[in-house]
């Protein structure tokens, strides 16, 4: 294993920081944190990087017990959220600044080295820009650049794309997926934006409130969410009672179909282009189901219909259904 | 992205190193505990120890431990002098306080442009030798004064409370004003628009918003006010004529009854005010910084905010009021330079600039040369303290910092008194020595670059340190890498700071000086003491020139790059 | 510009280390060439309290190869520092001011005796019996008036101490506090014992009616009057008292009635690095060259009899000078500026 998290626990105060935290992370993976504001991502990354020291727990690095490294000595570098590009360096001596200092190189060695990490983010003729004058994603690359330049075992990105508007985000999402597969570097990625945890992990880890609650492939976490806190977190779920037991069905597996003497009446219509959400509520329950294609047509608001569920999630899910850690 | 052409620059790279084997003490980390060694050593060898020396000075009668210093302390006699200290600090620092509150909102309404004109004007005033003011006041004002007797035909008596109240409040409204100015343009723009936008006017505004967000400020600056001026013994002993204040009268009983422990305790009551002062100030630090936390202010470009024409009118003549008054100062020490006042006319004479180019030179040489060093040395100590102290958070700095905050509180005279009893035996001999005043000047200053620094670091996005040491950067690395590039802003303001109180200073080194290591403003000093008031005009003159010039040049040098953008 | 900086960082600590070490120079006494200038090239250092002094130095220097260094204090300042160090003072030698703190100072062990053999040619009176100060020269107090400032208020110059206290000159008159002046307090002390204590006093309270406020240094007096902030200054009265004259409307008006006066000492310290240059200095200075040397730098009545009273002080009556007892005066200072200070109050 490349990386491993034995038990780590590091709290600030009695509610907020991490706790046990088991995490194994082979090479080439591509790992994503996932979970709301304040569960501890951040917290996990600067524990890796050496920024704080566990109260418990150790940390391994190809068999190494890295745990009280400095910062300095350990072979991982971050991509800090909002960058923390250096505002007195221009982009080649940011870039240049773990190659000397890390590395070890000559000044010269250094500068010429990190002009080729810049031409991999395609920075090309920005050498001498002051930092403060670069766009976004621009300083993101920078950013990416200056870490990789260390050539790091485990590249670890704090959400690195919250910064930018929608359409960068989405390229910037597939060039950092492609730059990781081409160069095979291990990353593990901060993110509370699901579906770039979803379509760029190999694996996800959602956090609460300082736990790993999950830890699977994207497809592992959305279909077999292991608790309602999952299931609620990625992805949409409703929540039926049924003949007393409580179970939770994605929009998109519920079927609609029209029957004047039907439970349910649509009471609102959400037109998304590709599919369309529609709200429908029978006597005590509403519900969410999602329709994609040319079915969208068939249905108006104050349609009753009728639903069947196709799947119905934690019904097959390893381990316990829908458990909730003991939280404190 | 695109695939590097050259992909096994990264592939053959990836290696351990072996770096993570080496321990984690190595040179680097050495040189990072020596610099923090070095820092506290300092602060206590030369702040804390002197002031011990003082103390113990005032409670020690050859050898025998003894309170008589502090018996007859609070006789009526001495009240009388607390009294007229409390009355004439008091009314100097809310003038003071309220006329840079004037000239500080005048000036923040400005366009760009003038306010960066008066804010140069306001640091070159800052630039005043002691005295020197005094001096001016009684060459205008005075019985033959220029302009109440050759232009008004009055013989006013400048001599008494109300001519200290007046230099003192003029004294001091260039430095309260630069503060007021920095914590003014500091106010989250947003904050005015907001109140503008809910229908708030524009008094409104500057009462509601704008006074209640620098409040803190505005008391931390009077506080500071007031222990400058209880410490302020050279403007009551020349125009206070036969009113007394506490510090006088202890300059006084060190320098005619040569009675230091008596002077020693005297001193000490001027200590708790400053206490007091200090301990709003660091109050409001804290509020300031829940205030200005995440937020970061707007430029002031654009900002259409105008005041009822009676109350501009009225900022814009206190402002051009007090610019007046210092053009006449200094238009006054200029002038005393190269004439001779003859029963209240004015003949030119080149006999003073002589007289100075004959002995001066060596002095102010030696005055330039320690107010440059000290300068960089009390700003480099400062920001090193503020490091260690609120970034890397080390335990039991902050009684350190206090400690260091001290000297600049306490009276001149008290502190440089602890240099002389402090360092006057082996090893630490350091009696008429250059570096005894080195050593006085930097760390009476430490104060200003630490205050500085500590503002800075507030601002400083703490991932920077963070990133630097993740790209293999150790301790010291940081410091020289990031730190102080980034800080270079703070270090100009402390340095200009100190190397202007240094150049200018008289009473914290008065008894530090010998022949052999004299300089320019104790040389001026004795002059105005003993009546040469044309030379010691010269020597006030070029004193001033000189500092301008190296100023100017520090601000050329450091403050070419936009370091301070990002220092805010 | 990260060189700069690790450069200013070196710096600071060697600065640092520097100030550590301290610099407790001494100055090699390189060895004279010819045995006339046994000291050349050894500098000395000195307190001076005597103005104009400084420009006699070049012509000493080149008589004997001895450098100087020099600083002016005013002789309380100096005992005060010299009180704080603890007697450690750097300076070998004190020139001129105030006898009572050369007084002090010798009771308190900071100087070093030595009897000068210039000696014989000196009247005793100015000279410390044990040798622990010299005199140079006398001092007599006295008036400096701006006609001027008496014209416009139609008032005469005062012609004796008596004069001082007539009300017509209150608000008019300004003088030391004699807690700081040397020469105050001589003038005080030297009326007390012309006067005895009883109508000094009452004198003194007189005067002091007249009185706005006591000047804190020995010159301020002088520059006010010639300013024209006083019509009367009292002060001591030496060639630079005169030189004001030059410029402005003044004239020094001495007592008819009594001189008071203090000699102008000098001493060497106990410290001193340098004693045997420090005798030699003491001897020029009390040579019959040395004497009319410091006379040319400031016109003062020299106390060596074979030396004459420079010009302009012809008009000083000798046999009006205060039979003075130097060693009375300095015994009586805290006494009597005790009860000085209570009867003038907060002046
Ligand atoms: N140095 C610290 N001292 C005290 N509390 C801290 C500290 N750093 C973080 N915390 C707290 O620990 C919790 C986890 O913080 P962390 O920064 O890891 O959150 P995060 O998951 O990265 O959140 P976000 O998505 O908002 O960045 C938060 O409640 C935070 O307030
Ligand atoms: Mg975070």
């Amino acid at each position: 294993m490349l990386l491993e998290l034995k038990g780590i626990t590091k709290l600030f105060d009695k509610d907020n920081g991490i706790r046990d935290f088991y995490l194994t992370v082979a090479e080439r993976e591509f790992i994503t944190l996932l979970g709301p504001s304040g569960c501890g991502k951040t917290t996990t990354l600067n524990l890796i990087g050496g920024f704080l020291q566990p109260d418990r727990g150790e940390i391994w690095i190809e068999g190494r017990d890295i745990t009280h490294l400095p910062p300095e000595k350990r072979p991982v570098s971050t991509v800090f959220q909002s960058y923390a590009l250096f505002p007195h360096l221009n982009v080649l001596e940011n870039v240049a600044y773990g190659i000397r200092f890390y590395r070890k190189e000559k000044k010269k060695q250094a500068l010429s080295l990190a002009r080729e990490y810049i031409n991999i983010v395609r920075l090309e003729g920005y050498e001498k820009s002051k930092v403060g004058n670069l766009s976004g994603g621009q300083q993101q690359r920078v950013a990416l650049a200056r870490a990789m330049a260390t050539n790091p075992r485990i590249l670890l990105l704090d959400e690195p794309l919250s910064n930018l508007d929608a359409s960068l985000r989405q390229s910037l999402r597939e060039e950092l997926k492609s730059l990781q597969r081409q160069l095979g570097i291990t990353m593990i990625f901060v993110t509370h934006d699901q579906s770039e945890a979803l379509s760029l992990s190999d694996r996800i880890v959602v956090m609460d409130k300082g736990y790993a609650i999950q830890i699977g492939t994207p497809r592992e976490i959305y279909f077999y969410p292991i608790s309602d806190y999952v299931a609620g977190f990625i992805g949409k779920s409703n929540i039926l009672t049924r003949v007393g037991e409580t179970i939770m069905v994605r929009p998109e597996d519920i079927k609609m179909a029209k029957n004047a003497q039907g439970d349910y009446t649509i009471s609102s219509i959400i037109f998304m282009g590709q599919h369309t959400e529609y709200i429908i509520s029978a006597e005590d329950t509403t519900l969410e189901v999602v329709v994609v294609g040319k079915e969208n047509s068939k249905f108006m608001q104050g349609d009753r219909v009728n639903v069947t569920i196709t799947h119905q999630l934690g019904q097959t899910g390893q381990g316990d259904r829908f458990v909730v850690p003991e939280l404190k | 992205m695109r695939c590097p052409r050259n992909m096994t620059l990264l592939k053959n790279k990836i290696i351990w190193k072996g770096r993570g084997n080496k321990s984690p003490l190595s040179f680097d980390v050495l040189i990072d505990r020596v610099i923090l060694f070095l820092v506290v050593g300092s602060l206590l060898l030369f702040i804390l120890y002197p002031i011990f020396m003082v103390i113990s000075t005032s409670v020690y009668r050859h050898g025998v431990f003894s309170l008589d210093n502090y018996r007859d302390l609070l006789s009526p006699g001495n009240l009388k002098l607390i009294k007229n200290s409390l009355f004439v600090s008091t009314l100097s620092s809310v003038l003071g306080t309220f006329f840079a509150l004037c000239i500080a909102l005048y000036t923040f309404l400005q366009k760009e442009r003038i306010r960066a004109l008066i804010y140069r004007l306001l640091m070159i005033t800052l630039i005043s030798p002691p005295f020197v003011s005094a001096l001016a006041l009684i060459m205008l004002f005075g019985r033959r004064g220029l302009i109440t007797y050759n232009l008004l035909g009055l013989s006013v008596n400048p001599y008494g409370w109300q001519g200290i109240v007046l230099l003192q409040t003029l004294g001091l409204i260039s430095l309260a004003a630069i503060m007021l100015i920095s914590t003014l343009n500091a106010i989250d723009k947003r904050l005015i628009l907001a109140s503008r936008d809910l229908g708030a006017g524009t008094l409104q505004t500057l009462h509601r918003v704008i006074l209640p967000s620098i409040y803190p400020a505005i008391l931390s600056v009077l506080f500071l006010l007031f222990t400058i001026n209880m410490a302020d013994f050279g403007t009551p002993i020349i125009i206070g004529g036969k009113y007394k204040v506490l510090a006088t009268e202890a300059y006084m009983t060190i320098f005619s009854a040569a009675d230091l422990g008596k002077a020693a305790a005297m001193s000490v009551l001027l200590i708790p005010p400053a206490i007091i002062a200090f301990y709003f100030y660091r109050k409001n630090l804290e509020k300031n910084n829940s205030l200005a936390d995440g937020v970061k202010a707007l430029g002031g470009e654009g900002l259409d905010f105008r005041l009822p024409l009676f109350i501009r009118i009225a900022l814009g003549i206190i402002t051009g009021l007090f610019f007046f008054l210092m053009l006449l100062k200094y238009g006054n020490i200029f002038l005393s330079a190269v004439t001779i006042n003859v029963s209240g006319k004015l003949t030119f004479t080149w006999k003073h600039i002589e007289a100075f180019q004959f002995a001066y030179l060596p002095a102010v040489y030696r005055s330039l040369h320690i107010a440059v060093i000290a300068g960089i040395l009390a700003s480099v100590i400062g920001i090193l303290l503020s490091y260690y102290t609120h970034r890397r958070q080390l335990p039991l700095m902050k009684p350190i910092e206090f400690i260091a905050s001290l000297p600049y509180i306490i009276p001149g005279i008290f502190f440089g008194l602890g240099y002389i009893v402090g360092f006057n035996n082996h090893p630490l001999l350091l009696t008429g020595t250059t570096a005894i005043l080195v050593l006085n000047c930097t760390f009476r200053h430490i104060s200003v670059g630490n205050k500085a620094a500590n503002a800075a670091f507030e601002n400083l996005d703490r991932r920077l340190e963070m990133a630097a040491r993740d790209l293999g950067a150790s301790p010291v690395r940081i410091l020289t890498t990031v730190i102080f590039p980034l800080l270079k802003s703070t270090f100009l303001l402390s340095f200009i700071n100190t190397f202007t109180a240094c150049m200018t200073t008289v009473g914290a080194i008065i008894f530090l000086v010998s022949p052999r290591n004299v300089v320019a403003s104790v040389l001026m000093f004795k002059d105005i003491t003993n009546g040469h008031y044309g030379l010691g005009a010269v020597v006030a003159s070029v004193l001033i020139i000189v500092t301008v010039a190296v100023n100017l040049a520090a601000i050329k040098y450091l403050g070419r790059e936009g370091g301070k953008q990002y220092v805010a | 510009m990260m060189k700069n900086w690790k450069l200013l960082i070196l710096a600071m600590m060697l600065v640092m280390a520097l100030a550590l070490t301290g610099c407790g120079k001494t100055e090699p006494a390189e060895q004279g060439k010819t045995d006339e200038k046994p000291f050349a090239g050894t500098t000395l250092e000195l307190l001076v309290a005597y103005g104009g002094a400084d420009k006699s130095f070049d012509a000493f220097t080149e008589a004997t190869g001895i450098k100087i260094e020099w600083l002016e204090m005013s002789t309380g300042s100096a005992l005060a520092k010299l009180q704080a160090e603890d007697g450690k003072t750097t300076a070998d030698i004190w020139f001129g001011g105030g006898v009572d703190s050369y007084l002090n100072a010798r009771d308190l062990g900071y100087l070093e005796a030595y009897k000068s053999p210039e000696l014989s040619a000196i009247d005793p009176q100015y000279v410390d019996k044990d040798g622990y100060f010299s005199g140079l020269a006398l001092v007599p107090a006295g008036f400096i008036v701006n006609e001027d400032i008496l014209k416009e208020k139609g008032l005469e110059a005062p012609k004796t101490w008596e004069d001082l206290a007539d009300p017509k000159y209150r608000g008019e008159i300004s003088m030391p506090n004699p807690a700081i002046s040397g020469t105050s307090y001589a003038i005080v002390s030297g009326l007390i014992q012309a006067w005895g204590e009883e109508k000094a006093w009452k004198y003194f309270e007189a005067f002091d009616s007249n009185i706005d406020f006591y000047a804190k240094g020995g010159g301020e007096p002088l520059e006010k009057v010639g300013a024209g902030e006083f019509a009367v200054g009292v002060v001591a009265i030496t060639g630079g008292t005169f030189n004001v004259g030059e410029t402005r409307p003044t004239r020094v008006v001495y007592p008819q009635d009594l001189i008071p006066w203090t000699p102008a000492p000098i001493a060497i310290f106990k410290n001193t690095k340098n004693l045997d240059a420090a005798k030699a200095l003491i001897d020029w200075y009390l040579s019959y060259d040395g004497q009319n040397i410091l006379r040319e730098a400031d016109a003062r009545i020299m106390a060596r009899s074979d030396v004459d009273a420079p010009e302009i002080m012809s008009g000083l009556d000798k046999s009006k000078l205060v039979k003075f007892d130097l060693e009375r005066m300095g015994k009586e200072r805290v006494v009597i500026l005790e009860k000085w200070k209570g009867l003038v109050g907060e002046k």
